[in-house]
């Protein structure tokens, strides 16, 4: 019987030694790929519903794990209907991330009609301190709060929270990452944080107090708000629709009876009764973008968003900060 | 010659019988509401609360949101700099760049709020006072309590940590923090305690908690 050592010998005798070498070599090469397979099938999809939750979620997990949009590139979520193909994709989730409060509602229903009608979802908001909506969007239900202003990804803080929140979340379903996704969320909120305290620091004095904003459509106010201002009046009576002869009269008057100096129109929808109201009202107008466009991309939020504060610094400076 | 005398057609117990059956499925309906209402959500129960999203001015529902979102910044500041305590205002300010606590154009418009660090031995946070109480009153943020004492190893976990985030407001011309910054103290003193809540949407079908 062969001791120990005269074994070890004859392994390593040159020609032996070659074959070791090789079958060292292709059991570990298959362990890594058992073990990528597991990771690949361990990852976990998160679906989206807005452009600024797929940046969120995709700085968050990075290749950790799957992001897919609910719904298609060149649908508006504002008038978003359910697709039987969307629904379908639904049901290979693991969670679904929503901002919950009014943007996404068709969310529920693509759940309910789905293959897995019990998906666990992710409340983006649940810790965001929100805002009343204002005009339009509470026709019918009087305006006391209880319909809330469902765009609190357009603002820097709102978002930061947002983040906490989803990576807190993701962390309970897949405990493995939960560390990464919690530092992930924490240097993508340096980022996003930076990105105000640059646009701020362009402003050499606070806006005067007497400069009175309107919007287009009501999605700015959780933005606004971070440079201390607050939406005087928004002009469109439901978004998407543009007032009648007889609305954008009424419209006019009011804005010059409020003394409104700018409005931040709507990128994404331009329209022409926006060109009438700076003609015969000679308010300044800019555009800022509702991040609802577009293909899905982890940097589409900070590119769009520095974009709408330095939109929103431009206006401050030229309304005479 | 026969008279038959013929009363005027007339629909006097249909009516009725109509009439009776409105009451009735107004009376259902009526219970029917009763016994499905909910009751505001926003009403809230002790009254040295004050609610985010009603009874907040706009600057300070701002400076609010900033300083819930600027926590868990300030407790991972504190678990990685071990025995350094909590930051300073003006590590706050230039090293974190937070806000409420930077000087920039949005705090000169919330009320130009002067921070302080308080502690009492028990508890420690930041105080901001504001120059325009019109705008925006005093606020006060309590860190969680294990965070707020000695401990600053428990902060580990500090991105978590956004909902103990215990922020007070007080109107007052001259607010003044009371000499212990326990709940009875801070309310004796005219501080009321920001509370929020969360809703899912109005507008959804199948809403969440």
């Amino acid at each position: 019987m062969p001791t120990f050592l005269t074994l070890s010998r004859r392994l390593f005798h040159p020609p032996a030694r070659g074959l070791v070498i090789l079958l060292v070599g292709v059991l570990l090469v298959a362990a890594a790929s058992a073990v990528q397979a597991q990771e690949q099938a361990k990852r976990l999809r998160i679906g989206v519903t807005l452009h600024p939750y797929y940046s969120y979620v995709a700085n968050i997990v990075g290749d950790r794990a799957e992001v897919v949009p609910l719904i298609p590139v060149g649908f508006n979520p504002h008038a978003y209907e359910p697709q039987a193909e969307d629904i379908r994709r639904v049901g290979t989730l693991d969670v679904v991330v929503v901002n919950g409060i009014g943007h996404d509602d068709f969310a529920d229903r693509m759940i309910a009609a789905s293959d897995r009608p019990d998906l666990p979802i992710i409340e983006a908001n649940a810790a965001v301190p929100l805002l009343g909506a204002t005009g339009a969007a509470t026709r019918g239900v009087g305006d006391d709060g209880k319909v809330v202003n469902p765009h609190t990804f357009l603002s820097i803080t709102a978002s930061i929270a947002q983040v906490n929140t989803i990576a807190k979340e993701l962390g309970r379903l897949d405990p493995d990452h939960a560390q990464a996704y919690r530092d992930n969320a924490r240097k993508y909120g340096r980022t996003l944080r930076k990105l105000r305290a640059d646009a701020l620091g362009r402003l050499a004095q606070a806006p005067a107090d007497d400069l009175r904003v309107a919007t287009i459509h009501g999605a700015y106010d959780y933005l606004l708000r971070e440079f201390g201002l607050e939406v005087t009046a928004v002009v469109e009576p439901a978004h998407g629709i543009e007032p009648s002869p007889s609305q954008l009269k009424a419209t006019m008057d009011q804005l010059s009876s409020l003394d409104v100096k700018v409005i931040f129109s709507e990128l994404d929808f331009p329209s022409a009764y926006v060109d009438t109201i700076r003609r015969e009202t000679g308010v300044r107008l800019y555009p800022l973008t509702h991040i609802s466009h577009g293909e899905y991309t982890a940097d589409k939020y900070e590119k769009e968003m520095a974009r709408n504060l330095d939109t929103v610094v431009r206006a401050i400076q030229e309304a005479g900060a | 010659m026969t008279v038959q005398r013929i009363s005027p057609a007339s629909a006097g117990h249909e009516t009725w019988i109509t009439v009776l059956f409105c009451a009735f499925v107004i009376a259902v309906a009526g219970a029917y509401i009763s016994w499905r209402h909910v009751p505001e959500q926003h009403a809230l129960a002790a009254a040295d609360t004050i609610d985010a999203r009603h009874d907040l001015t706009p600057a300070e529902q701002g400076i609010y949101a900033d300083l819930r979102v600027a926590l868990p910044e300030i407790l991972a500041f504190a678990a990685e700099e071990e025995g350094a305590g909590l930051p300073s205002i003006g590590q706050l300010r230039d090293e974190l760049v937070l806000s409420p606590f930077t000087d920039d154009a949005a705090a000169a418009r919330r009320g130009a709020h002067r921070w302080h660090a308080v502690r009492d031995g028990e508890r420690a946070g930041y105080v901001g006072l504001s120059e325009d109480v019109s705008v925006a009153g005093a606020l006060l943020m309590l860190l969680p309590l294990e965070q707020g004492g000695h401990d600053h190893a428990q902060a580990a976990h500090a991105p978590d940590s956004g909902e103990q985030a215990e922020v007070w407001v007080n109107r007052a011309e001259k607010a003044v923090l009371p000499g212990t910054l326990g709940r009875e103290a801070l309310a004796s003193a005219g501080w009321r305690r920001v509370a929020m809540q969360f809703q899912a949407s109005v507008t959804r079908e199948r809403r969440q908690p």
